[in-house]
């Protein structure tokens, strides 16, 4: 039994081949969707989970309540006895380890390169699993100047020679930050850390003496703590706060009032990708809302597929009915005939699958790349996600043809196999379903593009905002060496020979991203007992004006006047609110390294990306200061600038690679997240689309089939073409519009949830709303006009003959 | 043919009609098509209806082959009112004892020849291997069986009406009921067709019911009831025509 229907179904699909790829099709894109994010969100899940133990390692972090910094008040750093303490004190903890990244320039002889390095303590492997190729995690940090590098980093170290060969374990190189350098050997190689690691590195060094120093004081440690299996996280949580009761509160600023001791608290190492948004963060995080969004989307898609599959299916119905008249008189129960019909529809979903997994394994690569994650390859062939993929197209195959099955199974063979011709029958079975379930698929793809548009004209807004700066041709230089301090006149000199440079300042910071945050001691006429935090950059002369910042008050740093280093400030406009103060020149402050004076106020600017508000800015003149050159360069002839720039800073540092990039590409990279979320809406948006419209496409074909004796009928009484296009058309049109009905509200909540996280953000206007109407209207008709001229166009002595 | 507890005897009643009533569509629309027909078909009978167009010929057979029911009165069929009878019970008989022919043929077009005679026997879940003995049988009746793996669309219309036959008689059934056999044939194939049934009729004892427009064909069978208006007419017998026994 089962061999006939399958071989039926499979002869019916080819001798209904439009049908058939229009619902191999439709199913096959959403499958491929559903495919492709159910592995990014399974990678996105399954972060730090191949450690062993992963399940019972912590992070520690800490809560300052007052302290915002960046839009958080929560921190990922600790104090550098913690890790010795919980260690000691605690006796369900198993192990525990710390550590920072850190940027060290590596050399070898010669001319050095960047590496972000970890620096650790020794138990950093008897907390991770990270597999070592060369070298035991129990002693492979043993001596103090001992370094773990990766194969690939060996190679770039040593040459091929210390790849393979010979070797690189115990092999020396240099590696210097800013506290100066040292030589460290290689103790092993390390593999490369799998991608859903949150902690990624090529260089693990073991920490020396002066690299953790500060006692409880100290505020800059990683701290991760592997507890026994037996042990309670909540009370782990608890004790760690006392620990640092005990020690913190000990310190005499403490003691004294001026600070309080942060609330401790502990994250899963496997919640820390998804669920973690702290400063100081190792590497930018996932996160779990968007994780939510696109498994939404996927189901979105599905459903859209589904419907597709549901519309043509029940559609065709009509053409199927003396197939099911002619079973049932041979026999066929209506139960018999609904699994065949399901069978049917799910062997359709599973051949749908088989496309589907193709094109997921053509498109994985772009897919990774776009959503930026390495996610393997190999997750497309793991038993499990297959096993997973058959249930969903069983499961897609079921529900789909879960309506199609009751209607067919339900015709009365009297009815159906009274017409002798090709069993076609007026009948429009379930029509207003039908109707529904277009205004669903046509509602999604209303509600996505209202998404897409307001995402886009949110990134046109900040892309296009006035924020008080000219990015424009400025070129920001990182500088490392800490030689080149004190060198400014000379930088400068030399820099601002080259042609098509403009100006040159240098500040301490990008100026699209202040970071360095201090509490005010004191400032005049200080009234309240609240305290007033500013952002700080150190800058050079010249500074406000390549940046084209407007002076709302007062005047620029001037080298013409003595005295002004590290004693004048200009401040925004903000900070001269924030300190009650109605004018500003010549008013006092201080930010902990005695009193300064205010010298100018500049207009607001965005010194942060627009998901924050601008806050108080102190900007500090520091010619010695110059870990940003600021170049503002002319548009002609940009790259021999760039490179006669490359050579004047190499000479003055010939050990260290020359580092830059545009403040406006800066700006760019803070919507990155952003900027993929949009692009990966926009595709979902066209896929969902495109399958509606499959989906409409098989309808028309069907409706315009069914009514070929009407449109007969109509054209010999006078009809034009055009009459009967608006005649076909105007039944979905009006669909169309209920869909927007529908669809738009639901997508306007969605969207102020998304904005929300902007403080700067857009007004979602009407356009947004009729934009996406006129697209959806615009698809459906020229999807559903194709047929409907194609009907009009038919000789109506032909329709007719038949009858 | 096998034997069974509730298999009739020749000559006893397979069909007793009692006032069976039958109307569409209600108030003013109210169509009655047919009124108050009182009928007895015995097995081994062979009954031809006969009337003009839109006279309830069909909607007759219908009712007999259970796919549509009576509004008013009651229909028999081996003694069982098949109005009291649920779905199940009604696909159940339907399996086991009757046959339908179609004047369209009504094969099942993504299927070949074989498939066709094979569908009525995998709703009864006969055995793989009596299965392709029976459609064998059948095939080498009709002498088709170089014909066995072509589609219905690859038959002349006579050639699809022995199919349409053949699958009728695959399941061995007590009743065939045919609606215009020959409506849609030429002639000569209607010949064929015809002495095809009166072959099933004498010498497999299958009761036979055929609406016919055809005075000539309906002349096959003993009985001929002449429907007017959805009454019965007159019912005839056929000279020279009389019930075989085996």
């Amino acid at each position: 039994m089962l061999k006939n229907y399958i071989v039926v179904s499979l002869r019916a699909f080819r001798n209904h081949k439009l049908y058939s790829v229009l619902n191999v099709l439709g199913l096959a894109g959403g499958l491929t969707v559903v495919i492709l994010i159910a592995m990014f969100v399974r990678f996105e899940l399954g972060f730090d989970q191949f450690h062993g133990d992963a399940d019972n390692i912590y992070r520690v972090v800490q809560r300052q309540p007052n302290n915002f910094y960046l839009g958080s008040n929560e921190f990922a750093v600790t104090p550098a006895p913690l890790e010795d303490a919980v260690r000691d004190e605690l006796a369900y903890v198993e192990d525990a380890t710390q550590l920072n990244r850190r940027r060290v320039l590596l050399s070898n002889g010669g001319r050095g390169f960047y590496e972000s390095g970890l620096f650790v303590t020794p138990s950093f492997f008897g907390v991770f699993d990270f597999e070592l190729e060369e070298g035991d995690a129990a002693s492979v940090l043993g001596s103090p100047d001992a370094a773990v590098i990766t194969r690939d980093l060996a190679r770039a170290l040593f040459g091929p020679d210390g790849a393979d060969g010979a070797g690189a374990v115990g092999r020396t190189f240099e590696i210097t930050n800013h506290s100066g350098g040292r030589i460290v050997t290689v103790a092993g190689i390390a593999a490369e850390p799998p991608p859903d690691s949150h902690l990624q590195f090529a260089l693990i060094v073991r920490y020396d003496d002066n690299d953790r120093q500060g006692g409880w004081g100290s505020n800059s440690f990683h701290t991760y703590v592997k507890l026994r299996p037996s042990a309670d996280p909540g009370r782990f949580a608890a004790d760690v706060q006392d620990i640092a009761e005990r020690n913190i509160g000990e310190l005499s600023w403490v003691q004294e009032g001026n600070a309080e001791v942060p609330h401790f608290f502990t994250q899963r190492l496997t919640d820390i990708h998804l669920r973690s948004h702290v400063n100081f963060e190792h590497s930018r995080n996932g996160d779990i809302r968007y994780v939510w969004l696109l498994i939404g989307a996927a189901a979105l898609i599905m459903l859209t597929a589904c419907i597709n599959y549901t519309n043509l299916a029940t559609a065709r119905a009509a053409t199927r009915g003396r197939e099911v008249g002619v079973r049932k008189v041979a026999g066929a129960s209506r139960s018999q005939l609904g699994r065949q019909f399901v069978g049917e529809s799910v062997i359709l979903a599973l051949a749908a699958l088989l496309v589907a997994g193709g094109l997921a394994k053509l498109l994985h690569g772009p897919f990774s790349a776009l959503v930026e994650r390495d996610i393997p390859a190999a997750f497309l062939t793991a038993p499990s996600f297959v096993a997973l993929a058959l249930l969903c197209a069983v499961l897609v195959g079921v529900i789909a043809g879960a309506y199609p099955a009751f209607v067919l199974s339900r015709m009365k063979p009297v009815k159906v196999l009274k017409t002798s011709g090709s069993g076609t029958t007026r009948s429009m079975a379930g029509s207003l379903l039908r109707s529904a379930l277009v205004v669903v698929q046509f509602a999604v793809g209303v509600g996505l593009l209202v998404g897409v548009f307001v995402i886009r004209q949110q990134l046109d807004y900040i892309s296009k905002a006035e924020t008080g700066m000219d990015r424009d041709r400025v070129v920001a230089v990182t500088i490392r060496d800490r030689e080149m301090r004190g060198q400014w006149e000379a930088v400068k000199a030399e820099v601002s020979t080259i042609p098509g440079v403009v100006a040159v300042s240098s500040a301490s910071s990008l100026p699209t991203s202040v970071d360095s945050s201090v509490g005010l001691e004191d400032w005049e006429g200080r009234e309240s007992d609240e305290d007033v935090a500013v952002y700080q950059s150190s800058v050079n002369y010249g500074y406000a004006a390549l940046l084209g910042l407007e002076f709302v008050e007062g005047r620029p740093f001037s080298e013409e006047r003595a005295g002004e280093v590290e004693r004048a400030v200009v401040i925004n406009e903000t900070a001269r609110r924030r300190l009650g103060w109605d004018t500003a020149v010549g008013k006092e402050l201080n930010m902990g390294s005695g009193p300064m004076q205010v010298v100018g106020v500049v207009g607001d600017f965005h010194f942060h990306s627009m998901h924050l508000g601008v806050e108080p800015l102190a900007l500090v003149l520091s010619p010695d200061e110059i870990s940003r050159v600021l170049v503002k360069v002319s548009p002609n002839q940009l790259p021999e600038t760039i490179s006669a720039l490359s050579a004047t800073l190499e000479r003055f540092s010939p050990s260290y690679p020359f580092e830059y990039q545009f403040l406006d590409d800066a700006y760019d990279a803070m919507y990155r997240s952003e900027r993929r979320f949009a692009v990966v809406l926009s595709l979902i948006t066209g896929i969902a689309l495109v399958i509606a419209c499959l989906g409409l496409f098989g309808l028309a074909a069907f409706v315009a089939l069914q009514r070929r004796k009407e449109i007969g009928v109509r054209k010999t009484l006078g009809a034009s073409v055009s009459d009967i296009v608006f005649l076909l058309s105007r039944e979905f049109g009006r669909l169309v519009i209920i869909a927007f009905v529908v669809g738009s509200p639901i997508a306007w909540y969605a969207m102020q949830q998304w904005l929300a996280q902007f403080a700067f953000r857009v007004n979602i206007g009407i356009g947004v709303f009729v934009g996406a109407a006129a697209v959806t209207a615009a698809v459906a008709l020229a999807t559903v006009g194709y047929h409907a001229v194609k009907a009009s166009m038919t000789d109506p002595v032909k329709a007719l003959r038949h009858e | 043919m096998s034997e069974s507890d509730d298999q009739p005897q020749l000559g006893e009643p397979i069909y007793e009609l009692r006032g069976v009533s039958r109307s569409f569509g209600s108030g003013f629309n109210e169509a009655h098509v047919l009124k108050g027909i009182s009928l007895d078909i015995a097995q081994g009978e062979f009954v031809s209806i006969v009337g003009p167009s839109g006279s309830g010929k069909s909607t007759l057979l219908n009712i007999m082959g259970m796919l549509d029911a009576p509004t008013r009165g009651s229909c028999y069929f081996m003694g069982q009112a098949t109005h009291e009878l649920s779905e199940r019970q009604r696909v159940k008989i339907h399996r086991k004892h009757i046959g339908f022919v179609f004047q369209a043929y009504h094969l099942i077009d993504e299927m070949t020849v074989y498939e066709n005679l094979e569908t009525p026997l995998l709703y009864r879940k006969v055995k793989s291997g009596d299965r392709k003995s029976k459609v064998a049988d059948m095939l080498d009746r009709f002498n088709m069986v170089a014909k066995k793996d072509l589609f219905p669309e690859q038959l002349s219309g006579g050639q699809k009406q022995l199919v349409g036959i053949a699958r009728a008689l695959v399941i061995e059934p007590r009743v065939i009921l045919a609606d215009e056999p020959t409506g849609n044939l030429h002639s000569s194939q209607g010949d064929m067709i015809m002495d095809l049934i009166r072959d099933l009729n004498r010498n497999d004892g299958v009761t036979i019911v055929q609406v016919t427009h055809n005075e000539r064909y309906a002349a096959y069978g003993h009985t001929v009831v002449e429907l007017l208006d959805g009454s019965i007419d007159s019912v005839s017998q056929v000279a020279g025509q009389s019930v075989q026994s085996d």
